[in-house]
């Protein structure tokens, strides 16, 4: 059983990283913890997919007169790297939501937002 | 050039939107009418793609020139055609609806902005359903969202805003568990291509079957979440209620269909129909879609927000196209698929027609609505077809798709599913009709103005309320080509 934790630590922290996320936005009612919230679940998968194509002691994968089978997989890293822009995009557009939610209602707090979105 | 169209629909939409976001920077005045021109270039393209479909099969275009293991691959098939004419078609009515109509509830400054975001939501979600594969359909996915969240709020009403985000914090959450899902799919079967995962599925499944099953159920509620299915649906009243009009119809009419066959795509072509049917999916789907169906028709039932209304009804009519996945079958799932069609016309006309309603009325309540009828007949009346069809009244195209499911629920011996379609039908009657006979029957404080409504959005309203009815008297273009396409889904030739 540790064994195995151990063997797949690097699945397995991202995965609770993950669980942290998405606990932190769905729970806090801070408009921007849970736009934080949402930037941890995020890293959280881009360390799993990153630790996907890992390789111990492994080579970049440009120079063929090294050994092959000791190349890393370079596909996760391009997929990380457009999820990091998608990521970056979305928490830019949720924080202009804040900001212009705290210039109408001068709260950041959801449950309070509730109430005076109630009220309008 | 044809064997580029697949790349063409999605690259397009993509262009314009990046142009006409240029000039609404430029307060340009003439950028509607672009807008409108551009969605019917779109409009052709996808069914010059559909009619390549028909006549000579799908068509496989490797990005870059690189084929499917080491390249992106992009796929017109007959389910893709039919869906991107019914994106096209239903953003070019909209896109109608806000040359003359969509001031009333977006400000100047939203309403420049609201063209660019359409045709980015139009373009991403032509890309989802010609994407291949499995990190592009979730690039995609994630475009069309924050499209979606966009639009939400450029109504910059204080109640839009807090939807938006609300919407945002949960998409968000839902296109975390699509990407944890590609990537656990990706880690067991070795491919993100949707063909060459399925093909390495089985092995996947036999070294890894928790893993595999888990990306299944991550996909589902990702998937769930963004199409509104009943226990995740809570974003989705106050997103597409208090969204702007045009907004509503696209997204009730389209964004939440293009996340379920996003999700059909997934499901089929990654695990394929006979390793769905072994895992708790289909059961789970079930009772998802039933609840859906009656839960979200009760709901409507007790608004009195004319918009909310049509929100809630959305989370009813999802259950209808979520159900055909869960029962199987070509009827089944072909008529789920024909109810995605079919309920992006009835959803996009009722929001559209009673977006105009509310712009006369100056109020969503649904009883200050009483005697519209009178003064605005025509508008009325397309508000009243597409009601009858989502009722599924024999003659609108509501009662097709809801008659496949049916069918499809009792080839398969299952009368509880059968049931739960007659009972949501009823409350679909029992919210739907008295708004319609209150606006015709009792007086109200309304007069008749020439003409009754902006004559663009008019036009766009009469022609969605035409097409359904044509649709439930001559079912064939959609219905033959969609059972097929639900057979190719299915695996079976």
């Amino acid at each position: 059983m540790v064994e195995r934790i151990a063997a797949n630590l690097n699945y397995l922290m991202p995965i609770m990283l993950f669980a942290v996320g998405m606990y932190i936005m769905l729970v806090r009612n801070n408009l921007i913890k849970k736009v934080i919230g949402l930037n941890i679940m995020e890293t959280a998968l881009f360390l799993f997919i990153i630790s996907l194509g890992y390789v111990h002691h492994g080579l970049p994968p440009i120079d063929p007169t090294r050994d092959v089978n000791r190349y890393i997989n370079p596909l996760p890293q391009a997929l990380v790297l457009t999820g990091i822009v998608i990521a970056v995009s979305t928490s830019a557009f949720a924080l202009s939501l804040v900001v212009r939610i705290y210039n109408r209602f001068g709260t950041l707090d959801a449950d309070e937002l509730v109430r005076r979105t109630r009220r309008t | 050039m044809l064997d580029q169209l697949p790349l063409l629909v999605v690259v397009w939409p993509f262009t314009s939107a990046f142009i006409s976001a240029l000039l609404a920077a430029g307060r340009c005045t003439w950028l509607r009418y672009l807008a409108v021109a551009a969605m019917l270039v779109q409009l052709v393209l996808s069914a010059a793609g559909f009619v390549t479909v028909k006549n000579s099969g799908p068509i496989v275009f490797a990005a870059g020139g690189w084929a499917a293991p080491y390249g992106i691959e992009v796929e017109l098939n007959l389910l893709a055609g039919v869906v991107l004419v019914l994106f096209a078609g239903v953003g070019l009515a909209v896109a109608c609806y806000m040359v003359d109509a969509g001031r009333h509830d977006v400000p100047p400054a939203g309403e420049r902005w609201f063209f660019a975001l359409a045709l980015v939501l139009i373009g991403s979600m032509s890309g989802l359903v010609v994407a291949r594969d499995l990190f592009n359909l979730f690039v995609m996915v994630e475009i069309s969202s924050l499209a979606a969240y966009g639009i939400v709020s450029v109504r910059d009403h204080p109640s839009s805003l807090e939807a938006a985000f609300k919407y945002l914090v949960l998409g968000a959450m839902g296109s975390g568990c699509i990407l944890l899902a590609t990537a656990l799919v990706y880690g067991t079967t070795g491919y993100l291509d949707i063909g060459l995962a399925h093909s390495h599925m089985q092995a996947a499944l036999a070294a890894y079957p928790r893993a595999s099953i888990a990306a299944l159920a991550l996909y589902l509620v990702g998937f769930g979440l963004k199409s509104g299915i009943m226990p995740l649906h809570t974003w989705l009243p106050d997103a597409h209620g208090s969204a702007p009009t045009a907004s509503s119809a696209l997204l009730s009419g389209l964004v939440v269909k293009a996340n379920a066959i996003a999700f059909f795509k997934v499901a089929f072509g990654v695990w394929g129909a006979p390793t769905l049917a072994r895992t708790p999916l289909p059961d789970i789907l079930l009772i998802f879609s039933i609840l859906s169906m009656i839960g979200g028709a009760s709901l409507a039932w007790g608004q009195r927000d004319l918009k909310r209304l049509l929100a809630y009804s959305t989370v009813g009519h999802m259950g209808y196209i979520f159900l055909g996945v869960a029962l199987g079958g070509v009827n089944a799932l072909g008529g789920s698929l024909m109810h995605v069609f079919n309920h992006a016309l009835l959803k996009a006309c009722l929001f559209m027609a009673g977006g105009l309603m509310v712009a006369k009325a100056g109020t969503r309540d649904i009883p200050s609505l009483e005697g519209i009828g009178r003064a605005m007949p025509i508008t009325t009346g397309a508000f009243t077809i597409a009601a009858l069809g989502m009722i599924g009244v024999p003659g609108t195209a509501g009662f097709i798709s809801k008659w496949y499911i049916a069918l499809g629920a009792l080839d398969l011996g299952r009368a509880v599913p059968a049931m739960a379609i007659l009972v949501s039908s009823l409350l679909n009657g029992v919210f739907y009709l008295p708004i319609v006979i209150e606006a015709y029957l009792r007086p109200g404080p309304y007069t008749r103005t020439e003409p009754e409504a902006p004559k663009a959005a008019m036009v766009a309203v009469c022609v969605l309320a035409g097409l359904v009815i044509f649709f439930g008297l001559w079912p064939t273009f959609p219905l033959r080509y969609l059972l097929e396409a639900a057979r190719a889904l299915l695996g079976i030739t």
